[in-house]
């Protein structure tokens, strides 16, 4: 099967900072990809590539067999995004917003007040559609911006930490939601620090560190490669320069 | 912090032994109140600060200064208020309602973020710090804020009042400034208070907001205003002490009382004066520490608790959704996607962003307030007999009206939620020009046409039907000026960029354009105004002109845009 999405030697430099070495990855439909890796190893650089949100990269990105400089809208009409911050202009409400983000996706208003109400109506707040979002918790921001990125339907959804603030029951309805959409042939790319939902979603796991791919496989190709029992300690194990042990006294230790 | 702030603070934390017997802690009401007013020296001030442009965070940094330097500037202003009326109480009665006045404004417009910090409830109050303490630390902190304004503003009052009643009034108008501070700062409570009891905590902030806005307004309207009412009117030759119903107006008490302290005749009336000019401002703050305030600080802790998710079931929105006029405008006027986007954003935000609406509404302000005038001075309005001209001030109404639709087009970049942008990143946008095109459409469409369509009825009404063809091309040409504005000058996303990075480069040709071209077009439409034929000619031209313009602007591309 051709990759739908194919990374070939991607790096990318912030200023002399090297952020980004070398990678070199191949996505296939369908697939659940859970990218992880600490703080700074390159995640967010990934994925504001294969967003369009940065384009001074080296290297070859192709989603679909487009390639994402030579036809970048077309790239961005395939996927949908949710972002880390839930930043929005607040002052909309969730109806104005998804009209907004659906116009820009060439979809017309019926389809979007049809599809958005129904979302919305599944997270509980189809009583929210006409009220501004500058009273919204962080969870129900969340969740507009989850439907915002699944708006126009999109055959690659790029997730970037989508738990973030939603209550348990919005959690397992996500959680599932992956499931459902990855089965009907959709592809997602899961950036997440939460390991175990990581390693519940995901049937590809790719650990990045200091800009580099240091594990690429399943959950179980993983957990035998490094003779580990969580994906928390397959994390550390591979990410670590000092034992949590460690570190956790370090912590206690300065107190003394 | 600068050495204003530190002095401040020393000051107020000189008396130890009241706050020992308060059981304040010292070390956290200092900390507390240190923080507070480096917070404060890092946030942009209203007073110069509301058309700052960027690239200035060295200003930034001296908020306070700049604060200071304001308000001195405002005392300057209000000396106005000297020139009205034959006696020193009646001088004193206009000077002190001024006072008065800009202490509110200056309340509300710099301190309401002082007043109701909800981060005050997340980060303070979890601590273990009492009530007093953190009472106490509020109030110091809005006595030292309001300080700092008071203090620059009253100087140039007290040397003038000094000057003409000699050295013996400044100390009772200092006492009477202080007092008419506590009686501002009760006001203000009042009305926070009151705006509480009538809408929810949630929608607070959105009210005041729209207070502020109306407030800054007047404030623009008022300094247009009061010099010409001074010129104009029979108020130089005045004394308030003739009118008995002044005995209820607190000014008049002040300024009454002022002047029994500064050495005036003791009489019954001003012995009043001076009883309510000192026990109201007095009762009035123990009243707010008594009864306001805890009231205030329970209701403004629910601010932060947002709204909890309806439960509510779900409307049938397709086919029963009704179309706003924004939409309806919008699909009128902008081809689908991108534009039409980029029309109803930007009228949504512009009606609803705060931060926009202070810094361009107060430009409305002259605007009408110009309009007022012109209406009232008839003769101006009016062309001259038998030369079938238009009146030159009509004409200049109507090209004013281009420098306040350029203030709205070229703030509208700007936004303090510019990080909520990425969605036009992400998403398949072939040309941005497209957004920003139905964007500056969105800023004709909402403040000139309805401002147009006024002054032509307005012109009609005055000069009849003849100036139609006048007052149409008048208003073309504004659109005209506009859209070259805009293809020169607005080169980024609606909404996109932060406010401290605004360009403050090229301000010389930026000045020149936003004068020029209005001037230019102004002087050769007048010029031609009398030849009918000619301006039929340019009402075709003027009328194609707006549409080629934006249809450049909508083929921008994304590397012309400015980053």
């Amino acid at each position: 099967m051709k990759p739908i999405i194919q990374i070939q030697n991607l790096n990318k430099y912030y200023g002399s900072k090297h952020v980004l070495k070398n990678i070199t990855i191949d996505i296939e439909p369908g697939q659940v990809i859970g990218y992880i890796g600490p703080n700074g190893a390159g995640k967010s650089t990934t994925v504001k590539i294969l967003v369009g949100l940065l384009s001074d990269f080296t290297g070859d990105v192709f989603v679909k067999g487009i390639d994402i400089r030579q036809n970048p809208l077309a790239v961005k009409s395939l996927i949908g995004f949710v972002p880390e911050i839930a930043e929005l202009y607040d002052v909309l409400t969730p109806n104005e917003f998804l009209s907004l983000m659906g116009s820009l996706y060439g979809l017309t208003q019926e389809v979007v007040d049809e599809r958005a109400g129904r979302m919305l109506d599944a997270f509980g707040m189809g009583g929210n559609m006409d009220q501004r979002m500058d009273t919204f918790s962080k969870g129900m921001k969340q969740k507009i911006l989850i439907t915002s990125g699944l708006l126009h339907n999109p055959e690659i959804i790029i997730l970037d930490e989508p738990l973030s603030g939603l209550d348990a029951n919005s959690v397992i309805i996500v959680k599932e939601l992956i499931d459902k959409m990855a089965k009907s042939g959709k592809t997602i790319f899961y950036c997440s620090h939460m390991m175990d939902v990581v390693e519940k979603v995901s049937d590809r796991i790719i650990l990045i560190n200091d800009g580099t791919v240091v594990a690429d496989g399943s959950f179980e190709e993983l957990r035998q490669l490094q003779d580990k029992d969580s994906l928390e300690a397959i994390f550390a194990g591979l990410t670590s320069t000092q034992s949590m042990h460690d570190a956790s006294d370090k912590l206690m230790n300065a107190f003394d | 912090m600068n050495f204003i702030d530190q002095f401040f603070l020393w000051l107020v934390l000189l008396p130890s032994g009241i706050y020992e017997k308060l059981h304040v802690d010292q070390k956290q009401l200092k900390a507390v109140l240190t923080a507070k007013l480096t917070m404060d020296n890092r946030r942009p001030a209203s007073f110069g600060g509301l058309n700052r442009r960027g690239g200035e965070k060295k200003e930034i940094s001296k908020a306070t200064l700049s604060t200071m330097g304001g308000a001195l500037m405002m005392g300057l202003i209000m000396l106005f208020t000297f020139s009205v009326g034959t006696d020193m109480v009646t001088k004193l009665s206009m000077y002190m309602s001024m006072f008065i006045f800009m202490i509110c404004i200056t309340l509300i417009t710099d301190f309401t973020s002082v007043l109701i910090d909800v981060r005050d409830n997340l980060i303070i109050l979890p601590k273990p710090i009492s009530d007093v303490t953190f009472v106490t630390a509020r109030l110091l902190h809005i006595t030292i804020r309001t300080t700092v304004v008071v203090l620059p503003m009253t100087l140039p009052g007290c040397i003038t009042a000094a000057i003409i009643q000699g050295p013996s009034i400044i100390l009772p108008f200092l006492l009477m400034m202080l007092l008419m501070t506590l009686l501002g700062i009760f006001f203000i409570n009042a009305i926070y208070i009151l705006i509480l009891k009538v809408t929810t905590p949630v929608k607070f902030q959105s009210v005041i907001g729209s207070i502020q806005i109306g407030f800054v307004v007047l404030l623009m309207a008022s300094y247009q205003i009061m010099p010409k009412m001074v010129q104009s009117s029979t108020l130089a030759h005045v004394s308030v002490s003739t009118f008995s119903f002044m005995k209820f107006y607190p000014p008049y008490w002040f300024a009454d009382a002022c002047m029994l302290l500064s050495g005036n005749a003791f009489t019954v009336d001003s012995m009043m004066s001076l009883i309510l000019a000192i026990v109201i401002p007095i009762w009035s703050i123990w009243l707010v520490v008594r009864f306001f305030a805890p009231s205030f600080n329970r209701k403004l802790g629910m601010i932060t608790g947002g709204t909890s998710e309806s439960s509510a079931p779900v409307k049938t929105i397709s086919g029963t959704r009704k179309t706003p006029l924004l939409e309806k405008l919008a699909r009128l006027l902008t081809k689908p996607g991108a534009e039409f986007a980029g029309f109803v954003f930007a009228g949504r935000m512009m009606g609803r962003s705060r931060e926009f609406k202070m810094k361009v509404f107060p430009s409305f302000g002259y605007i009408l307030v110009f309009g007022g005038m012109m209406f009232f001075q008839h003769n101006s309005l009016t062309a001259i007999p038998g030369s079938g001209k238009v009146a030159p001030m009509l004409l200049m109404i109507i090209y004013m009206s281009s420098l306040m639709l350029s203030t709205a087009l070229l703030q509208m970049p700007y936004s303090e939620k510019f990080k909520a942008a990425w969605m036009f990143y992400i998403t398949p946008i072939d040309k941005p020009g497209k957004i920003i095109s139905g964007a500056v459409k969105c800023v004709m469409v909402l403040f000139f046409v309805p401002l147009a369509i006024l002054l032509i009825l307005f012109g009609v009404a005055l000069q009849g039907p003849s100036i139609l063809p006048n007052m149409l091309l008048g208003s073309l040409n504004v659109l005209v000026i506009i859209t070259i504005i805009a293809y020169v000058m607005v080169k980024k996303l609606p909404f996109s960029t932060a406010q401290e990075g605004a360009a403050a480069g090229n301000t010389f040709i930026r000045s020149m354009l936003l004068m020029v071209l209005p001037g230019s077009f102004g002087l050769v439409h007048w010029l031609v105004s009398s030849f009918q034929w000619v301006i039929l000619l340019l009402l075709l031209i003027t009328a194609i002109i707006p549409w080629l313009v934006l249809d450049e602007i909508k083929k921008r591309e994304w590397n012309q845009l400015k980053q």
